[in-house]
Parts: structure tokens; sequence; C-alpha cells
């Protein structure tokens, strides 16, 4: 068989397969196609003898043009609706916020959410329980210690007040903590990204 | 359903599997995952539908890929399985074994029959 002919059934081939993978995103176009041009090139050379029956039964194997495109398509609408990593949606962000300001509107927002596990959840709700106003409902008991202390010794007095600067320091740093610590384990799937009623499928 | 169509039903959801399972061993380049998928029968119809599904698995990040000189002719890009890649042919191979088996017993019971 002549090269003209041989190069001719391929270029043919190559040309059908562009075509038929033209909606693909263009890298994702010139990966196959180069794939496939370097797979034909290889068992081109390893052919005894380059026949035009040969060469047509590559091509064969290598199969239709559409069905490589059908496959290629197939793997493009399966990754579409795979979750994204990482990204906010409405009822997240409010679900965090309101976990530091309106404790228990954003735990049931943190459990309406599909964005986090529920270990997450479970620690979210409880380290720690009621947010800022849990933590300044807390601190409001502190001057209940410090009168008592007030009768007793000097060192009694230093310790409690020791105690409750440590408290009160956990208190107010815990909420933005727990916080962020979400922010950062949270998954929202892609497609329902800022969807809220997407959300509460689960 | 014609049988036609219920082997490519099978097949479209093992062979990535397949193709996972065999760069396990070693890294491979598209014409020897073909040429070894083509000496095991009836998995591969169209050898062609391997790149772009090496090409998901790619973007789907199963697999890494790298360049190699060859002593004769161009480079060849060549697929390694990846840590999650190593994890999915892990979980594939559980469910597999679980599936046949309780295939394999509903059809020596006689088609679900005692």
């Amino acid at each position: 068989m002549t090269a003209v002919r041989a190069s001719q059934l391929i270029d043919a081939y190559l040309r059908r397969l562009e075509k038929e993978l033209a909606d693909l995103p263009t890298a994702k176009r010139h990966e196959i196609v180069d794939e496939i041009r370097s797979h034909i090139a290889g068992e081109r050379s390893a052919m005894v003898d380059e026949t035009d029956a040969n060469l047509m039964n590559l091509l064969d194997r290598l199969g239709d043009p559409a069905e490589i495109a059908a496959e290629a398509r197939s793997g493009a609408e399966r990754r579409r609706p795979a979750p994204g990593f990482r990204r906010f949606g409405t009822l997240e962000v409010l679900a965090l916020a309101l976990m530091l300001l309106a404790w228990p509107v954003g735990v049931i927002l943190l459990w309406a959410s599909r964005a986090w596990t529920t270990r997450e959840k479970v620690l979210g709700s409880v380290l720690p329980p009621g947010g800022y106003p849990g933590a300044f409902l807390v601190m409001s008991t502190f001057h209940w210690f410090v009168s008592m202390a007030d009768s007793g010794p000097k060192w009694g007095q230093i310790t409690v007040g020791a105690v409750l600067f440590t408290v009160s320091l956990l208190l107010l740093t815990a909420p933005i903590g727990m916080c962020v610590y979400l922010a950062t384990r949270m998954r929202v799937p892609s497609q329902q990204q800022g969807d809220v009623r997407g959300s509460s499928r689960w | 359903m014609p049988i036609d169509g219920l082997a490519t039903q099978l097949r479209k959801g093992v062979i990535e599997y397949c193709v996972l399972a065999m760069l396990k061993e070693a890294p491979l380049y598209g014409g020897e995952v073909i040429e070894i998928l083509r000496t095991k029968g009836q998995i591969l119809v169209s050898e062609g539908t391997i790149y772009p599904l090496l090409s998901r698995m790619r973007s789907e990040g199963f697999v890494e890929t790298e360049w190699r000189d060859t002593p004769a002719g161009a480079p060849r890009r060549y697929y390694r399985l990846s840590r999650s890649g190593q994890r999915a042919v892990a979980e594939f191979r559980d469910e597999w074994f679980r599936f046949r088996d309780s295939v394999d017993e509903i059809f020596r019971d006689g088609g679900g029959q005692r």
C-alpha cells in the first residue's frame, strides 16, 4: 500500500474524531486526539506488513470516533455533579454566623446543612454550648465566685482570679475557634452551592 | 434487554477499576494498557475508548501522568496510580468480591430457588 493512502485513512479517522469531540474543552480534546494519534503511530511502527487491511483493522480496533467521544462525554457528565470542595453556601455562612450570635438558630442550621459530618455537627453543637450569648451568661456568674473568694485568704483570691481569667479566655476564644474549625471542614456540593433548598435534601 | 446492551453495561462499570488495578504493578502507557486488556478477552471492545477513560481518571485524581522518552520515537505519557487511585482500587476489590459471591451463590442455587 502507498504511504499516501495510509496517511489518508489515518487523517480521515483523526478528523472524524476531532469533529466528534468538538463540544469538549480544547485541552481535553487535544489530549485525547494526541494520545490516539501517538497510539496509531506506535502500532504502525510495530506492524510487520503495513497493508490497507492491517491499517483498517487497527482503526477498527480503536473503534468508532463517535464511541470514543461518547466515552469522553460520559466522563464530563459524571464529573459535573461530583462534589466541589470547601465552597461557601448561604446556609453554611448563616449557620456559622448564627452559631456565634444566636446559638440555637445556628445549631439548627448546622444540622440542616449537608456540609458537615455528624461528628463535626456534634462537636459544633457542644463545644462550646451557647456561642457568645452562652459565654457571657457563664461569665456573668463570675462576680459570685469573686465575692466568695474575697472573704478568704489572699492566695485564694489570686487562685480564683487566675482560674476565672483562664476560663474567660477559653469562653471567648472557643466559639470563634469552633467556627473556624467548621469553616475548614465543610464540604458543600458545588451544585447545591448557595442553594438552601438543596441543603435540606439529606 | 438485548444481551449486547447487558455486556456493555457490565463492562462500563468495571473497566476503569480494571485499568486502575493494572497500574498497581507499574506505570503503563496507553498502548500497554490496551495490550494487556486485549489479552484478557471480553473486557475491552473499542480500544480507543481507553484514552478518554485515562484522561478522566487523571482529572479525577486517580492517576498521575509523566512523559517518558522512548528509545525510538516520540515520548510517551505514562499513567501511574495515585493514592486516591489506590484507595479506589481497594474499595472496588472488596465491593466486587462481595457482589460476585452473591451473584455466584444465587446462580449456584438455581436462580435463587432452594
